[in-house]
């Protein structure tokens, strides 16, 4: 054995105890942080090893439903499956994109450009059923995912009313309005992951569960809404107006029934709460209310209407014809803006505003819809000379024809304006109703008996004045006919063809009302009186409503309200319905509830009118859908082109008048509508 | 301990450790079928749920008023009564 000694051995031994004490401080390191890791840090890294491990993610809630005043579903939330596709895990990319094609029914371009490339993942536009991607299942390089998603199963019904909802939050309408009770909470919950990162089966804790959202109830009743819907259009669509709105509610409580708007072919806006027009001469009851309640005029009163024009603070304000001397009743049922005007200046600025103001008008009406217009109604400080006349015809305010249907409702209530209510209730998800919508009175507009004293004027519109296009057999009508220039932007009235708001509306039955009508037509082509185009579409909706199976009408009140009917059909459930197989083709419907075409092709003739009053001769020409240039007042002494020419609805027709022989009085029935002169023949005025 | 009765208690050892991992092992895989087998009911149940909704949603479009006047129109060649036509009688039902 060889022993080292001396020098050598030293430095080895040196070296061992580097080397052992190298080990040491490196061991001590070690165990200094794995001491730092386990006990200092212990918390972070716990939490980063469960990052990796555990997999936390938001649970949408369900949405509340939207659901009609019958319980029927207008909104409801159910599960899609979004589909995801990474491209770069695709095994066979032609069999992914067939799949993709076969079973989700979208293009081949598409399904092969989201089963192609080499990008980490790509999103297959659109939301798919369960069923839809039930067959996608199991394919390498597929990932779905579940989503709520909003379904309307009436489909377009209501869209503007009902509002949509984008990203999981309520956009326009009743979804935006009522987002924070139909949303819901979000819950939470935790999954649990292998080591590639995809989820264990059954691995799935639920940290806390997602709160669903509240139904919420409304008050319209969607047969009665597809019904105001399907006239809408098939009026818009026949007098060729670029829009309209239909509003129908319940006077006795303030209840909308249904809530309609079409905007150039479209239902998705909603004008008739936040579009505001000049109401024309529908405004005409309130004034007569206003004169009637501060005791200024009776309904006999008389004032003279002249030659149906009358100038004053150099403006000519204008009717139809001559009128002579009217009652305050006669001025209301001929519509007569001269007369409504003479008799407005019998009121102060303060009694107008405040009439006005007390049927709500320049105010919102508080439905709960986003956007609503509160309409214009200056104060007296702000008028002009001539303001109380306009006013007094429906020019200088602005209304929307939610509040025109309100402040009419107060008429047709006992002068009680009524709260707009739209929501009936809200149910929490066990279906209990935890919040109300009652019917609340907002003040009373004018004392009862001034409501009572003005239904029988109204019902004359209806009977022989200018709403007699509504007239029905059966049961009496109240109503008002109005029309009015449009206005473009900047407020300005726009001066094309056929620019013309129409309106009306109407209370069901006249003496005990239970539905409320209200129309606006924008712009219709042709006949643009609101008699003639607005009033069809109230009697087709009332038509139809009558026989519609759940209309919420009290059957038994109108059995009652119903006036002699001469020859009543022989009553049966469904004998009149089946009546139709008779002799007479099945007519198309609901062409068959709103007036015919004039003529062939829109052809037609000159009548021949000459020895007839203004008036009659008008109401003819509207009727046949021409418009009219009056010269004069009086008798029609000949029109231009001549009786007898052919003619295109829409075409001008000047009458010409002058001294003939004095004809018999014309009748009541036969007076025509002071609505059109003076939107014809004074451009920026009218009523 | 003679060699013979060390190398029995190793076996024994093995066998119960063999045994327990099987065991452990067989639980897990059945435990995952099942929860496989959870999952594929759940979808199904989904799929049928979205079949059950499609079908009330025909059902709505086939109770549509629109949908059943035009079909009695095309079929029988009824029209709805005109407004004469309907009658209501004093104590009929609502």
């Amino acid at each position: 054995m060889i022993g080292l000694h001396g020098p050598r051995e030293r430095t080895l031994r040196l070296r061992r105890r580097f080397l052992l004490l190298s080990w040491v401080l490196v061991a001590a390191v070690l165990i200094a942080r794995a001491a730092e890791v386990q006990l200092v840090e212990r918390s972070e890294w716990a939490a980063e090893a469960l990052a990796q491990h555990e997999k936390s993610r938001i649970v949408p809630p369900a949405r509340g439903r939207i659901l009609d005043r019958n319980g029927g579903e207008l909104a409801v939330s159910h599960m899609r499956a979004a589909v995801g596709i990474a491209p770069r895990e695709i095994v066979d990319r032609e069999a992914v994109a067939a799949a993709l094609e076969k079973h989700l029914g979208i293009r081949p371009a598409t399904a092969r450009r989201v089963s192609a490339g080499t990008g980490s993942w790509n999103v297959v536009p659109g939301r798919y059923s369960m069923t839809q991607v039930e067959g996608l299942r199991g394919l390498k390089g597929v990932y779905l995912e579940d989503e709520p998603s909003r379904l309307y199963p009436r489909g377009g019904l209501a869209r503007g009313l009902l509002g949509v909802v984008q990203d999981g939050v309520g956009r326009g309408g009743i979804e935006q309005s009522m987002d924070s009770v139909l949303a819901g909470q979000n819950g939470r919950e935790i999954v649990v992951r292998d080591s590639h990162g995809r989820e264990i089966p059954g691995q799935v804790v639920v940290v806390q569960p997602p709160v669903a959202g509240r139904d919420v109830v409304l008050t319209i009743d969607q047969d009665v809404q597809a019904i105001a819907e399907e006239m809408l259009l098939a009026a818009i669509d026949s007098t060729g107006a670029r829009g309209g709105d239909l509003v129908i509610t319940d006077p006795r409580t303030g209840e909308i029934l249904a809530l309609t708007s079409v905007v150039d072919g479209s239902n998705a806006a909603l004008s008739a709460v936040n579009a505001t027009y000049e109401p024309g001469s529908t405004i005409k009851p309130f004034t007569t209310a206003a004169l009637l309640r501060y005791g200024i005029a009776s309904l006999s009163d008389s004032v003279d209407t002249g030659e149906g024009s009358w100038w004053t603070h150099g403006r000519r304000i204008t009717d139809v014809g001559r009128g002579g001397w009217m009652t305050l009743h006669e001025v209301i049922r001929e519509s007569s803006n001269v007369g409504i005007a003479k008799f407005a200046s019998l009121m102060s600025r303060g009694q107008q505003y405040t009439s006005l103001r007390d049927f709500g008008f320049g105010t919102p009406t508080g439905l709960p819809l986003p956007g609503e217009a509160s309409g214009i109604l200056r104060r007296p400080e702000d008028w002009s000379l001539l303001s109380s006349h306009s006013l007094s015809y429906g020019y200088e305010l602005s209304v929307t024809p939610v509040q025109m249907a309100m402040a009419f409702g107060a008429l047709a209530n006992d002068g009680l304006l009524m709260e707009p209510t739209l929501i009936r209730e809200v149910r929490d998800h066990d279906g209990v109703p935890v919040r109300f919508g009652r019917p609340r009175p907002v003040r009373r507009a004018v004392p009862s008996w001034v409501a009572e004293a003005l239904t029988p004027v109204l019902v004359d519109v209806v009977e022989e004045g200018t709403g007699t296009r509504v007239r029905m057999s059966s049961y009496r009508l109240a109503g008002k006919s109005g029309t009015t220039r449009a206005t473009g932007k900047g407020g300005r009235y726009e001066h094309e063809q056929g620019a013309y708001f129409a309106s009306f509306w109407a209370s069901f039955p006249a003496d005990d009302p239970q539905l409320l009508f209200f129309v606006r037509m924008d712009r219709p082509q042709g006949a643009y009186y609101g008699g003639e185009t607005a009033a069809p579409v109230i009697r087709a909706t009332i038509e139809t409503l009558l026989s519609a199976r759940q209309a919420p009408i009290d059957r038994e009140a109108l059995a009652l309200a119903a006036r002699h009917v001469p020859n009543p059909p022989p009553p049966g459930p469904l004998v009149r319905f089946a009546a139709a197989i008779d002799d007479a083709p099945p007519e198309p419907w609901p062409a068959a509830s709103v007036p015919p075409p004039v003529g062939g092709a829109g052809r037609m003739t000159v009548p021949a009118l000459a020895g007839t009053s203004v008036r009659v001769a008008l109401r003819r020409l509207h009727k046949l859908g021409l418009r009219v240039r009056l010269e004069g007042g009086g008798m029609v002494r000949a029109t231009v082109p001549g009786a007898g020419a052919e003619i295109a609805a829409g075409d001008t027709i000047r009458v010409l008048t002058g001294e003939v022989a004095p004809p018999l009085p014309a009748r009541a029935s036969e007076a025509g509508s002071g609505d059109p002169v003076g939107a014809a023949e004074a451009p920026g005025r009218g009523g | 301990m003679s060699a013979r009765a060390r190398v029995g208690r190793v076996v024994v050892v093995l066998t119960l450790y063999a045994a327990a991992l099987t065991v452990v092992a067989w639980r897990q895989s059945t435990t995952r079928e099942t929860m496989e087998e959870i999952g594929r009911l759940s979808r199904a149940l989904a799929v049928a749920a979205d079949e059950r909704e499609e079908l009330a949603r025909d059902l709505v479009g086939l109770e549509q008023r629109s949908w059943v006047v035009a079909e009695a129109a095309r079929r029988l060649g009824l029209r709805p009564p005109r407004e004469e036509e309907v009658v209501f009688t004093p104590g009929g039902s609502q």
